[in-house]
């Protein structure tokens, strides 16, 4: 049972890595905490299921449709809430995202209700490939982590092999010199929000089609984990939140599989990230960071 | 600074503009229903339940419950002439907010009898208060052990837990012939107090629970659960706990490919379990107070008018809350101020409700049968009934 | 009928009064000493479950086991304000809200804290014999109320108070300027749980029941968005946040489902035109006052003095 346990903890840890990315871009350009990025997760489940339910589009086209939605609705909450604050307090900038967040998880519940929601049917049944020795893996787990591999790649390839990606790094390296170079500072912004919103949206969707579950707040407590996430990998690192990513999932399902702990899973997380800031406060794979 | 006190004036208008909405929402207050026509004797009910935040599908379900027993009791022509209003109150399953809104409805509103269909944090909080003011209060579906006690004011509609726990462990081994059980249950009151009845029943009869966890309340993963379960070689899973993660568990342990049979509580009883869990459902069988099929006239009605009213099936909350609007009614029949409620309700015997035949006990909790239901085809199917003590 | 000794206006003074002292301590921690903190209901769960199980277990009266959740909230704030001397703003406001959340599962797990069964029959304070009336109790929680406000303000005007300023304009240069900032960080997490401690009291044997659920993340941001509402760093400003906000859900009652969406758009709204607060004083007031008082000699003095007292 305990490979089983890695299997799952390797799917859960893929779509944290989905719903970190973002933060650790936004971290890496704009040096702030981005609280609102668990409701775009959220946004996401509900715009791929609003896309398949009224205009009547398959799952894949949904599914892209969803990450531009969010996309947008990423941009838009840079723009409302972080813009106008850009040399504010970080306590003013933590609220208005707290805000945000509010605002939108109450917004959905007057349009959708508070209900659990099941996923609308696209013709997608769950099976089950059993993988010898008793593990098995079902095709949900299969999309979640094929989709984690292309999406993070082709990031990857963005950021590393076209002039926009290497704008992005020179803008989160040094925003003054990447001015004066010429570089478009909001649009790198906008479209750091827009990349790392997608990619949340993408996580919430699957997530959502794999428990066949939406519902308002089902982005707050994958939005908080991920901040633990990214502050594991070294915030600003991508590379190092795609380790913490896959640590902590693992770490979550073999807590939750083998210990009845006095915690629950969802606080395992934040004991893990408490103890690594003590011992190393530039988290586990980060660079020095100026402010801590 | 010129443009500090501009942006100096916008804030300050943004807040009085927030102010004003404040004030604007001062001039209506709480929801209420049911007739307050000149001449007739009103006596008021007072509800409280979550009616926003998450908790709202389960309080808002109480709620019409409530008003449809309000309206019918009412189109009857009332009790003995006297008409009922029911006053509700939010409480966002929030204890704190509880606390406010029953004091309102006593205080304020002066209310005679009280109605909770809020969960047991909530009702159990209101306790001390209920009892001090000598205000009859039913409760729907909060079971809590300790909501009953420290007074004669408080009565409780639904069984406890143990009742249910008991009669699952015994209809599992004698008559499923299972013995070798998990156990998952919600970490709250209601999940514990039943996992703990079940458990010490399955022992007590010889069966055993190797693997016994809980788990949180909007928790989807059960994957690192179930696998432990997978491992340990069980007959049946129990889960004490309510329609969403019940629909995950049934879900994921077929994924998993654990081909035991699904045992539930009566948090199991929404038709939002077979929404969610689709297929993998079937077979489910759960305990519940309430059984729609039921051939009697009064489940008959009450489904049907509850259907044509709000356009959705009753769930156990709406019929339970149902039930004590109607058990507070017929024990108003010897005259209608508190104290004349609550010893009605303290001799109400075999009240014919639509969860069954209901009794107070001493302890002021509700005798009536216990219904096993099982998922069939994508619908809720009755097995069978039991009578308890 | 609508008389303002109603037990139900009396009970809303109560929580009001109970929000105000965790405002003002907050306020000490973040307002003051500029430590951001999202975990400040863990505090408050600490104040409230020790109170509750000495009088349940150790059958002491409410007025021996207020001081006593006082003493051991002081003690875990000097504890959990040890990370503040490891991480900073945003990274301390992750810890902080992890922590909370830690504290929340522990209470729901623990056998000591009634599990997830909560703990309840707390007995209710008695004066003179008699338990207390609501009138009473909100009596005392507004001689709370400003015994709290009154130590606040005495210790914003003292060196302290001036030291803790200096470490939210600037810790480095606070540092520099011989503030013994390590010291001074701890103080304020001790004496801010301090608050929350005698609040949790005061909320544990108002309600008599207590679990979880009352201690999540939203009390945290909840209490939060008081002081910043108000105006972080300002006493009359933790006062008015909190009366506004905890108001709010009983004033918004009738707008049921659109109360949290208005909270949401007000504080969003707020941030961007007015970040300071009601009751704050604009960032270039602040600098001016800064830039006056360094050039009178800094910390220094006050800092020197600081360690002979101690």
């Amino acid at each position: 049972m305990f490979w089983q346990q890695i299997l799952n903890g390797l799917t859960l840890g893929s779509a944290y890595i989905l719903i970190a990315l973002g933060l650790t871009m936004v971290y890496g350009i704009l040096n702030l905490l981005h609280f609102a990025h668990g409701t775009v997760y959220m946004v996401g489940a509900f715009s791929s299921m609003v896309a398949i339910i009224y205009l009547k589009l398959p799952f894949p086209l949904a599914f892209l449709l969803a990450m531009v939605l969010a996309g947008l609705v990423g941009i838009l909450i840079e723009r409302i809430a972080y813009r106008p604050l850009r040399n504010a307090h970080p306590i003013n900038i933590l609220i208005s995202g707290i805000g945000i967040t509010i605002i939108l998880e109450n917004l959905f519940r007057l349009f959708f209700g508070a209900q659990t929601r099941p996923f609308p049917n696209v013709n997608l049944s769950s099976k089950t490939y059993g993988l010898g020795n008793g593990l098995s893996i079902t095709n949900f787990q299969i999309y979640i982590l094929v989709t984690a591999v292309v999406l993070v790649g082709l990031l990857q390839i963005l950021i590393k092999r076209t002039k926009v990606g290497t704008a992005l790094v020179a803008t989160s390296q040094d925003m003054k010199a990447a001015k004066l170079m010429g570089i478009d500072i909001n649009r790198m912004v906008a479209l750091t929000f827009f990349l790392g919103s997608a990619l949340a949206a993408a996580a919430g969707t699957l997530v959502a089609l794999y428990f066949n579950a939406i519902y308002p707040t089902m982005g707050s407590m994958p939005g908080l984990k991920a901040f633990s996430v990214v502050v594991l990998g070294g915030l600003g690192s991508i590379p190092g939140t795609i380790i913490g990513g896959l640590f902590l999932g693992v770490i979550e399902s073999l807590g939750a599989g083998y210990v009845q702990t006095v915690i629950d899973a969802n606080a395992i997380a934040f004991v893990i990230l408490i103890l690594v800031l003590l011992i190393k406060p530039t988290g586990l794979f980060g660079k020095k960071i100026e402010k801590v | 600074m010129k443009k500090t006190i501009g942006k100096r004036l916008t804030g300050i208008g943004a807040i009085c503009l927030a102010t004003m909405l404040v004030v604007a929402g001062c001039g209506a207050s709480s929801t209420t229903t049911g007739a307050a026509a000149g001449g007739d004797k009103v006596v008021k009910i007072g509800f409280f339940g979550p009616l926003s935040g998450d908790a709202a599908t389960d309080g808002v379900h109480a709620k019409n419950g409530a008003e449809l027993a309000v309206d019918q009791i009412n189109a009857q022509g009332g009790v003995k002439g006297v008409k009922l209003q029911l006053v509700a109150e939010d409480d966002q399953a929030s204890s704190k907010d509880a606390l406010n809104a029953v004091q309102k409805l006593i205080e304020q509103e002066k209310v005679s009898a009280l109605v909770s269909g809020s969960y047991s944090g909530p009702t159990k909080t209101v306790n001390p208060i209920v009892q001090k003011s000598k205000v009859p209060m039913v409760v729907s579906y909060a079971v809590h052990p300790d909501i009953t006690k420290g007074g004669d004011y408080i009565y409780r509609a639904i069984y406890t837990a143990d009742v249910q726990g008991d009669a699952m462990a015994e209809y599992a081994q004698s008559e499923l012939g299972l013995k070798k059980f998990a156990v998952l249950s919600q970490d709250n009151d209601y999940g514990v107090s039943i996992q703990q009845a079940f458990t010490a029943k399955v022992k007590e009869l010889g069966g055993s629970v190797p693997v016994s966890r809980s788990f949180k309340s909007g928790d989807k993963d059960f994957n690192p659960l179930l696998t432990a379960i997978k491992g340990a070689g069980v007959d049946a899973i129990y889960v004490a706990g309510y329609y969403n993660e019940a629909a995950q568990i049934c879900q994921q342990a077929k994924q998993l490919g654990v081909n035991v049979p699904v045992l539930g509580s009566d948090g199991f009883d929404s038709p939002k379990l077979i929404e969610l869990g689709g297929a993998s459902t079937e077979g489910v069988t759960f305990t519940t107070p309430f059984n729609r099929d039921e051939p009697r006239d009064v489940v008959k009605n009450f489904v049907k008018t509850y259907k044509e009213k709000f356009k959705e099936d009753p769930d156990m909350t709406a019929a339970q809350t149902y039930d004590s609007v109607e058990l507070i009614a017929q024990a108003m029949k010897t005259g209608s101020d508190t104290e004349s409620i609550a010893k009605g309700l303290s001799q109400t015997k075999d009240f014919e409700g639509v969860t069954g035949n209901i009794s107070f006990n001493a302890q002021h909790e509700a005798v009536k049968p216990v219904i096993f239901v099982k998922v069939d085809q994508g619908k809720f199917v009755f097995v069978k009934s039991i009578s308890t003590k | 009928m609508d008389s303002i000794l109603n037990p139900y206006y009396l009970g809303i003074v109560v929580i009001v009064g109970i929000y105000v002292i965790l405002a003002l301590g907050l306020n000490i921690v973040t307002g003051f000493a500029g430590q951001v903190s999202l975990g400040h209901a863990a505090f408050y769960a600490i104040g409230a479950y020790t109170s509750a199980i000495l009088s349940l277990q150790g059958h002491l009266i409410f007025w021996l086991a207020l001081p006593a959740a006082a003493i051991v909230t002081w003690c875990t704030g000097i504890v959990l304000g040890l990370p503040s001397l490891r991480v900073k703003e945003d990274f301390l406001a992750i810890v902080t809200l992890g922590l909370g959340l830690i504290f929340q599962s522990l209470a729901n797990n623990l056998k000591i804290t009634g599990g997830a069964l909560g703990l309840g029959s707390i007995p209710q304070p008695e004066l003179f014999g008699e338990p207390m009336s609501n009138f009473s109790f909100a009596v005392m929680t507004w001689l709370f109320v400003a015994l709290a406000a009154f130590v606040a303000w005495r210790a914003l005007n003292s060196r302290v108070g001036r030291a803790w300023l200096a470490i939210r304009e600037d810790e480095l240069v606070a540092d520099a300027l011989g503030v013994n900032t390590t010291r001074l960080k701890v103080l304020a997490f001790a004496l801010g749980a301090l608050y929350a401690g005698v609040a949790g009291s005061l909320f544990a044997h108002y309600t008599t029941f207590i679990s979880a659920d009352s201690f999540g993340f939203n009390e945290s941001a909840t209490i939060l968005s008081m002081i910043v509402l108000g105006g972080l760093g300002s006493i009359p400003g933790a006062v008015t946040g909190a009366i506004l906000l905890a108001l709010a859900p009983e004033v918004l009652r009738p707008l049921a489902d659109y109360r949290m969406l208005i909270y949401g758009l007000l504080l969003v709204i707020l941030m961007r035109y007015r970040p300071q607060g009601l009751f704050g004083r604009s960032k270039a007031i602040r600098d001016r006052y800064a830039k006056k008082w360094l050039k009178k000699g800094g910390p220094k003095h006050e800092a020197a003095g600081n360690r002979k007292t101690h």
